[in-house]
C-alpha cells in the first residue's frame, strides 16, 4: 500500500505551537496542574524536551546572521523511521510498524521497559510515569484510519504541516527547498528522505539541518551498543536481549551517540 | 477607529481574513499578526505563494518577521514619521494612483486659506492654549461652492413625514474643487507641502531604521500604486496604543487612498482586533461616547433635546443622512411602547454626558475623585489590563462595591489579595459570579472582518455557573422589581426599559438578536435590512448596522436558519468572499467601499479581482455593492445607476479624506510627535508631544525622566497567551507552552547591564518595579536615533498574581495612563523604563 | 446542530493532499488494523462554535458525549481557518476540562468558578452565597448607589444620569450580551460604560 508521511515546512511555520497543544488535546495528554511548576527555558521554547506527556514540541533556535536573524523553528516528534530500532527492540510487541509507514505504539501492550527510549537515535519515546508506559507520536493512526488528517496537521493555521503519500511529500519538499534556495536561503535542505531508511515525517529545514535541531546522518545503534544500553534497564533477562540481538539489520550500522547514556536511576516523565 | 472613520466613513476593518490572499504586498505594521492572529498567516502565505511580498515593520524581530520577505526595525512610536516619509516618497516619485486619487478622494477640494500648520510650534491653526485643545470647526473647513438644502419634497420627504420628530435638516455645504489640483489651497497641494519635511534622512534619524531599509520597504509597498495591484496593511494595537494612535491609523488610511488600495480585493486597512468579539462589543457601543451603530451619546450641552441631537448629528450628505431613522429605531428598541412621538421617543431617558472624560483612564481618575463608587466588570480585568495598573488596583480599594463576573478569579476580583496588600484595611465589598464559556452558551460574535457568526451551546457550564445574559436578565428583573416596589431616582428609566427577552418564562437570547436586527413594531416581523428602518417610530432596531443578520421570519428563534448561521461555501470570483457564510455587516458586504475597485466608468482596475463592474447597462457583482447602484421602484422595476464618483457613501463629501477635518481633534493631517515619554527630541516640529493628548497632567501618571529612565519599553502579546491571562494561564497546556513572565532585550543592552539570558532582572520606572526573567536576544537591536544609541525592551502583559498555573509580574504596572487625543486609548506601546540585574 | 463535513482535507493543500483522500478512504487491508481503543468520536454530538481568543473568527467543532466534553478541533469546512487552530484555539477544551496529571482522567478545570461568592468589607477571604442572595444584594447595592448619586436635571437640561457606577467589559461576551450590558447600563443612567476596545 501507499506509504504516507507528514511534511513539516519550517519556512512556513509561525511557531504558534498549535500542533504542540492540539496533539495533547486529541491524545488526552495532561500538563502540570501545579502552580508555576513549568520550567522557563530562556527562550520561546517550552518545554526543554519531549516528555511522557508531550509527544510533539516546537523548538526555537536563534542566531544573528549576515543581514538579519536566523530564527529557526523545528518540529520535534517521532520521525516514523522505515528502519525503526524501537520496534526491533520492543519485547512486548507494543511497538509495531504499519504498512503505511506508521510506527505504532499500542500502550496497552507496553510494559514500560524503556528499551525504545534507549535505542532511538532521536531519544523520542519517553517514559510516562503516570501510566508506566512509553509515549510517543502515533501519526494519529486512529485519525488517519478514520479519514482525517493527523491532529497536528489539521490544526496548523499556516499550512506548514501537510500529510499525504510519502512520494508526494518528498516531491513537494524538494520543490520547496529549491524555492527557498532561489529566494536566497542557500542552506535549505530536506530532512527525512533517506535518513533511517527513509522517515515518515520529513522536514524542510530553511536554515540547514543543524539550525533546526535535526541530527545529520542519524544512525541506529549496533547490536553491541544496544546490549550496553539496555542492560541497566531490564530485568527481562538474557532471552529478551538475545532476541533483540538477532535483529539483523542493526548489525551493519554504525552508532554515534555517546550522549545517549541512560541513567536507569532517573525516571523520565 | 476614529482615524478610519474620519478618512473613509466607517471605523471597521475594510476587508477580511480570506481576502489577504489577493494582496500583492502585505505590510504588517503595529501588528505581529503571525503571533497574535495566527490564522492570518495561512492567507498571507497564499499571497506569497502567488508572488506576493510580506513586509513586517516592528521594533523587534517577531515570529511574523521570521516569515517576512522584508523586515524593517522601527523605534516604538515613530510610525507617523515612517508613513509621512512614505507618502512623500510616493508623491515625489509619482507613484500614486492618479485616477483614483483625483476622483475618489478630496484631493481636489479647496480648503479655507485660514487653515495652516506651523512647524516651528508644531501646531495646526486654531489651537486654544487655555483650553488645551483645538477649535476643530474654526479654520479646518473647505471653501464652499454652494449650499444645498435637503429636498424635503423629493428624496428627503421622509424627514418631514407624519410621525417623524421635528428637526431642521442640515444644509449640504458643497466644497469648491480644483480638478487640476494646482490651487495652493487644494488638499493635494497642502498635503505635498505638509510632508515636504519628511525626508528619508530625517525619518531614518527619528525611527532608527536605516535609510536603505526604509527605501526598500517604501518602494515595495508603493509598487501597489499601480492600478491593478493591491497592497494591504495589517495593524493592531501597535498603532492605536499611542497618544497619537488615531493619527497613526489615519496616516495608514491616507496612504492607502494615495495608492488606490481602499475598496479593492487584497487591499484596505485591516485592523486585527485584539479579542474575539471586541469588534462586536464596539458595534454594540459598550463605550461611553457612542450608541449602538456608531452615533453620539447625547451630551447635555450639545444635545439637550432630541431635536438638537438630530440637528447636530445628522450629516448633510451621504448615507448618514439617514441617522434619524436609526436613532429613533434604536430608541424604540430601548423603550418599546413607552417611546412615543409625544415623549421624543424617550430620548430624555438616555443619560447625557457632561464634559468629563468618561473613557477607561477617566473612570479610575473619577474613582480617585470620589465620583465613581461602584463598579461592574463583565469579563474584564483592569487590575492587569489597565494602564498604570498598580494605580488602578489602588482605586479599586476605594470603591464601595465591585461586581466581577468571570470564569476565573481574576486579579480584579481578588485585588484585595494582591501581594503586599493589607486585606483587612480594604472596605470594598466584592461580588464574584461564575460565568460560562463560549461553548457553554449560545450567541453571536463578530470577527475582525465584520463576520457575525453564531456560536452554539455544546455542554453545560460547570457547577452553578450561568451565562452572562442570564445574569444580566436576572439582575434587570430584580432591579425592576425593587424600583417598582420601593421607588427611587427616576424609576421609569429602568422600569420602562423594554425587555421582551423571554420565551416560556426563560431568558432567550434569540429574542435579543431579533431586537438588534429590528422589526416592524405593528406586527413584530423582522425587517430584511436597515434600508427599511423608519424615523417615525414604526420600526425598532437595536443596532442598525446589524440589521439583516437575524431577519428570517420563518424561523425567528432558530439561528441555523438565520443569515448569521449560514454555512454556504460558494465563492464567486474565487476571491475568498464567501457571501453565503455567516453575515457580514453592513448588509453582507465583504469588502467595504467596493465602488473604488473600479474606475470612473465602472471597469475594475483588475479583472481578476472584480468586485463590481458596470457593463454599460447594469452592474454585475461578486460582492454586495457599497454604493447607490440601483433604484427599485414600488412596482419592482429595477433601474441601475450608471457609474459616478461617489465611492465613500458614509462621508458627506462622498470621497475619501486625505485632509481630514470633521472627526480628528489633533489635526487634519497626521503629524509626527514623540511619545509622552521619549528619550528623543522631536526632529520634525517644535512640539515634543501631541498637544491634544489626554490625561498628561494627571497626578497618577508620574512621568519618567529620560535621564533616569533612558530605555524605551513596549508591551505585547505572545501566541500562547491572551490578554490578562485569565483564559490562558488557567489552561494547563498554555501555561506549560509559555510558563513565565519575561522581558526581552538586546545583547548589547544586556552586556551594558551585566545581564545574562535567564537572569532575574528588575524593570522599573516611577510607576512601578517588576521582577522577571530576561531573554537576551539578537531579535532586539539598539536604535541609532540621530546619532545616539537608544535601547528598547519589551514585555508581554499576560501575567498576574491571580488564579492559574503560571503567575508573574503585571507589565501594565509600568505603562502610563495617558491617552490618545481622540480616543483616550492609553500609550502602552512606547514609554520609559530602566533595567537592572536582581 | 448537525455539522456536515464535506471534505476531510483542507482546500488549500497541494495536489498530493488530494490524492491522499483516495488512499485513506480505500481502506486497504493493511489499514484495517485492529483498534485497541474505540474511536474517540464514537457517538458524539457535534456543535460548531467560534474560537474565543483572537478576532480571526476561526470555526471550531465541539464534540460532546452525554453532555460531557470529548474533543475540540478546527472546523474543516470553515472558510477562514479550514480546520486550523493555533495553540490557544487548540486549547479551548481546557477552558472547560483538563486532564488530571496524576490519573489522566478528564476533570472540570479546577480553576473554574462554580459558585457565587462575596468578600465582605475588611474580610480576608471569600464566602459562598446563593445566586438568589447574590442577585438581590448586587441589585440593592446598584440601587442604593444610583439613588444617592442620581442627577435628573442640571441647568435646566434633563440629564438623567448616574455617574457613580462604572461598567466594564463585553469583548469577551457575545454580541447580544454586549448589547444588553450597555442597554441595562444606559437604563440605569450610567455614563461610565467602557470595554476592552478602549485599552
Amino acid at each position: 500500500m501507499t506509504e504516507n508521511a507528514i511534511l513539516y515546512d519550517s519556512s512556513k511555520c509561525s511557531a504558534c505551537k498549535g500542533c504542540q497543544v492540539q496533539c495533547k488535546q486529541w491524545n488526552n495528554l495532561p500538563s502540570s496542574l501545579g502552580k508555576d511548576t513549568n520550567e522557563f527555558t530562556g527562550s520561546y521554547q517550552s518545554m526543554a524536551d519531549l516528555n511522557g506527556d508531550t509527544r510533539l514540541l516546537i523548538g526555537f533556535d536563534e542566531k544573528a546572521a549576515d543581514g538579519g536573524i536566523e530564527w529557526a523553528f523545528g518540529r520535534r516528534s517521532c520521525f516514523h523511521c522505515t528502519d525503526p530500532t524501537c520496534v526491533s527492540v520492543c519485547p512486548s510487541g507494543a511497538l509495531s510498524k504499519l504498512d503505511d509507514g506508521t510506527v505504532r505504539l499500542d500502550s496497552s501492550k507496553c510494559i514500560g521497559c524503556k528499551y525504545c527510549t534507549a535505542v532511538c537515535p532521536f531519544e523520542v519515546p519517553k517514559y510516562r510515569a503516570s501510566s508506566g508506559v512509553s509515549n510517543k507520536c502515533t501519526l494519529c493512526d486512529d485519525r488517519t484510519t478514520a479519514g482525517r488528517e493527523p491532529a497536528c496537521v489539521q490544526t496548523c493555521p499556516a499550512a506548514a504541516l501537510s500529510y499525504g503519500p510519502r512520494e508526494d511529500v518528498i516531491a513537494a519538499g524538494k520543490v520547496r527547498v529549491e524555492e527557498l534556495k532561489t529566494a536566497g536561503f542557500d542552506k535549505a535542505e530536506l530532512y527525512g528522505e533517506t535518513e533511517m531508511g527513509g522517515m515518515h515525517v520529513l522536514a524542510v529545514a530553511k536554515f540547514g539541518l543543524e539550525a533546526h535541531g535535526y541530527k545529520r546522518n542519524p544512525k541506529a545503534p549496533t547490536a553491541a551498543m544496544i546490549f550496553d544500553l539496555m542492560r541497566p534497564l531490564t530485568a527481562l533477562g538474557v532471552a529478551g536481549i538475545a532476541a533483540v540481538l538477532s535483529v539483523s539489520f542493526l548489525a551493519s550500522r554504525g552508532y554515534e551517540r555517546p550522549d545517549a547514556a541512560v541513567d536507569a536511576t532517573k525516571e523520565e516523565n | 477607529m476614529s482615524g478610519l472613520g474620519t478618512t473613509f466613513g466607517r471605523g471597521a476593518m475594510t476587508n477580511h481574513f480570506a481576502d489577504f490572499k489577493n494582496a500583492d504586498v502585505v505590510m504588517a505594521i503595529g501588528s505581529n499578526n503571525a503571533e497574535n492572529h495566527p490564522v492570518s498567516m495561512a492567507w498571507v502565505q497564499e499571497a506569497r505563494a502567488k508572488g506576493g511580498k510580506y513586509i513586517v515593520v516592528d521594533p523587534r524581530f517577531t515570529r511574523s518577521a521570521a516569515l517576512a520577505d522584508i523586515y524593517a526595525p522601527l523605534r516604538s512610536g515613530t510610525d507617523i514619521a515612517f508613513y509621512g516619509g512614505l507618502m512623500k516618497y510616493i508623491m515625489d516619485n509619482d507613484l500614486w494612483q492618479k485616477e483614483y486619487v483625483t476622483n475618489y478622494t478630496n484631493a481636489s477640494f479647496l480648503v479655507s486659506p485660514e487653515y495652516a500648520f506651523d512647524d516651528a510650534t508644531g501646531l495646526f491653526s486654531s489651537w486654544d492654549d487655555a483650553a488645551g485643545a483645538y477649535d476643530t470647526k474654526a479654520t479646518w473647513k473647505y471653501q464652499v461652492a454652494e449650499e444645498k438644502p435637503w429636498d424635503t419634497a423629493g428624496a428627503f420627504a421622509w424627514a418631514v413625514a407624519d410621525g417623524v420628530p421635528e428637526f431642521t435638516p442640515p444644509v449640504d455645504k458643497v466644497a469648491l474643487k480644483d480638478l487640476t489640483m494646482q490651487d495652493p489651497n487644494c488638499v493635494w497641494q497642502l498635503m505635498r507641502k505638509h510632508y515636504e519635511r519628511y525626508t528619508p534622512e530625517v525619518v531614518s534619524k527619528i525611527t532608527g531604521c536605516p535609510k536603505e531599509k526604509l527605501i526598500e520597504v517604501w518602494a515595495t509597498f508603493a509598487s501597489t500604486g499601480a492600478a491593478e495591484k493591491s497592497g494591504t496593511i495589517l495593524y493592531a494595537m501597535g498603532q492605536t496604543q499611542h497618544t497619537y494612535g488615531s493619527q497613526n491609523v489615519r496616516a495608514m488610511a491616507v496612504l492607502q487612498l494615495l495608492l488606490g488600495n481602499v475598496g479593492i480585493a487584497g487591499g484596505g486597512i485591516n485592523a486585527l482586533r485584539g479579542e474575539a468579539n471586541v469588534q462586536g462589543s464596539t458595534d454594540m457601543a459598550v463605550l461611553s461616547h457612542i450608541l449602538p451603530g456608531y452615533f453620539a451619546v447625547p451630551s447635555a450641552v450639545k444635545h439637550p433635546t432630541l431635536r438638537s441631537w438630530l440637528e447636530a448629528e445628522t450629516l448633510p450628505g451621504g448615507y448618514w443622512t439617514n441617522k434619524p431613522k436609526f436613532l429613533i429605531s434604536m430608541l424604540k428598541e430601548f423603550y418599546g411602547p413607552y417611546a412615543t412621538l409625544e415623549n421624543d421617543f424617550a430620548y430624555d431617558m438616555l443619560p447625557k454626558l457632561n464634559a468629563i472624560n468618561h473613557t477607561h483612564i477617566g473612570v479610575f481618575e473619577s474613582v480617585g475623585a470620589g465620583t465613581v463608587k461602584g463598579m461592574m466588570c463583565w469579563g474584564q480585568n483592569p487590575a492587569v489590563g489597565g494602564p498604570n495598573s498598580g494605580f488602578e488596583r489602588e482605586m479599586l480599594a476605594k470603591l464601595d462595591w465591585l461586581l466581577a463576573v468571570d470564569l476565573w478569579e481574576t486579579e480584579t476580583a481578588s485585588f484585595w489579595k494582591a501581594p503586599g496588600v493589607d486585606s483587612a484595611s480594604i472596605q470594598t465589598e466584592v461580588f464574584m459570579l461564575p460565568a460560562v464559556c463560549h461553548f457553554e452558551k449560545q450567541g453571536s460574535i463578530s470577527n475582525s472582518g465584520r463576520w457575525i457568526q453564531w456560536r452554539y451551546k455544546a455542554v453545560d457550564g460547570p457547577g452553578e455557573s450561568r451565562d452572562d445574559f442570564e445574569i444580566l436578565h436576572e439582575l434587570f428583573l430584580k432591579l425592576k422589581e425593587k424600583y417598582e416596589v420601593e421607588g427611587g431616582a427616576n424609576p421609569e428609566q429602568i422600569t420602562q426599559l423594554y425587555w421582551p427577552y423571554e420565551t416560556d418564562g426563560h431568558a432567550d437570547i434569540t429574542k435579543v438578536a431579533q431586537g438588534i436586527n429590528g422589526y416592524t413594531v405593528a406586527d413584530g416581523n423582522l425587517v430584511k435590512n436597515f434600508t427599511l428602518l423608519k424615523a417615525d417610530g414604526s420600526t425598532a432596531s437595536g443596532c442598525w448596522i446589524y440589521s439583516g443578520y437575524f431577519n428570517n421570519n420563518d424561523a425567528p428563534n432558530d439561528p441555523t436558519q438565520q443569515p448569521t448561521g449560514a454555512r454556504g461555501k460558494e465563492d464567486p470570483g474565487n476571491l475568498g468572499l464567501y457571501p453565503n457564510w455567516s453575515f457580514s455587516w453592513p448588509v453582507n458586504r465583504r469588502i467595504v467601499y467596493n465602488r473604488a475597485s473600479a474606475d470612473l466608468n465602472g471597469k475594475p482596475w483588475s479583472a481578476e479581482k472584480m468586485l463590481v463592474e458596470w457593463t454599460g447597462t447594469e452592474w454585475v457583482t461578486n460582492d454586495v455593492p457599497d454604493f447607490g447602484y440601483k433604484v427599485v421602484a414600488e412596482d419592482g422595476t429595477v433601474t441601475y445607476t450608471p457609474p459616478n464618483n461617489k465611492a465613500f457613501i458614509m462621508l458627506p463629501e462622498l470621497g475619501g479624506r486625505l485632509w481630514g477635518a470633521g472627526g480628528m481633534k489633533d489635526g487634519p493631517f497626521p503629524e509626527h510627535y514623540e511619545p509622552f515619554e521619549s528619550p528623543a527630541t522631536n526632529l520634525l516640529n517644535g512640539r515634543q508631544s501631541n498637544p491634544a493628548l489626554t490625561f498628561g497632567s494627571a497626578e497618577s501618571v508620574k512621568p519618567g525622566d529620560p535621564e533616569k529612565y533612558p530605555i524605551v519599553c513596549t508591551t505585547y502579546r505572545v501566541t500562547e497567551h491572551w490578554q490578562t491571562g485569565g483564559m490562558t494561564r488557567n489552561v494547563p497546556w498554555l501555561a506549560e507552552a509559555m510558563p513565565a513572565m519575561f522581558v526581552e532585550m538586546s545583547e548589547e543592552l544586556a552586556e551594558e547591564k551585566g545581564i545574562a539570558n535567564k537572569d532575574m532582572v528588575r524593570v522599573f520606572n516611577e510607576r512601578g518595579s517588576l521582577e522577571m526573567y530576561a531573554i537576551v536576544t539578537p531579535r532586539f537591536k539598539p536604535f541609532d536615533i540621530d546619532g545616539k544609541i537608544v535601547h528598547q525592551v519589551g514585555m508581554p502583559w499576560h501575567w498576574g498574581y491571580g488564579s492559574g498555573h503560571a503567575t508573574g509580574a503585571i507589565a501594565n504596572d509600568l505603562t502610563p495612563n495617558v491617552g490618545d487625543a481622540n480616543t483616550s486609548i492609553p500609550e502602552y506601546k512606547a514609554y520609559l523604563v530602566n533595567v537592572e540585574k536582581v | 446542530m448537525g455539522v456536515t463535513r464535506r471534505d476531510f482535507l483542507r482546500l488549500s493543500g497541494a495536489a498530493f493532499m488530494t490524492t491522499a483522500i483516495y488512499e485513506l478512504t480505500a481502506q486497504s487491508s493493511a489499514l484495517a488494523v485492529e483498534m485497541d481503543q474505540e474511536w474517540k468520536l464514537v457517538n458524539v454530538d457535534e456543535t460548531s462554535t467560534i474560537c474565543c481568543y483572537c478576532s480571526g473568527g476561526c470555526g471550531t467543532i465541539v464534540s460532546a458525549r452525554d453532555g460531557e466534553l470529548v474533543n475540540i478541533e478546527g472546523d474543516v469546512d470553515h472558510p477562514i481557518n479550514r480546520g486550523g487552530l493555533c495553540s490557544k484555539g487548540s486549547s479551548q477544551f481546557g477552558v472547560n476540562s483538563v486532564y488530571d496529571d496524576k490519573t489522566g482522567d478528564r476533570i472540570i478545570n479546577p480553576n473554574r468558578l462554580q459558585k457565587p461568592k462575596v468578600r465582605r468589607a475588611g474580610a480576608t477571604d471569600w464566602e459562598e452565597i446563593s445566586w438568589e442572595q447574590a442577585i438581590d444584594e448586587i441589585a440593592a447595592r446598584i440601587k442604593k448607589t444610583r439613588d444617592e448619586n442620581y442627577e435628573a436635571e442640571l441647568d435646566g437640561v434633563t440629564v438623567n444620569r448616574c455617574e457613580a457606577i462604572a461598567s466594564f467589559g463585553a469583548a469577551a461576551l457575545d454580541n447580544e450580551e454586549a448589547y444588553i450590558v450597555q442597554k441595562l447600563g444606559r437604563g440605569l443612567g450610567l455614563t461610565y460604560i467602557e470595554h476592552q476596545a478602549r485599552i
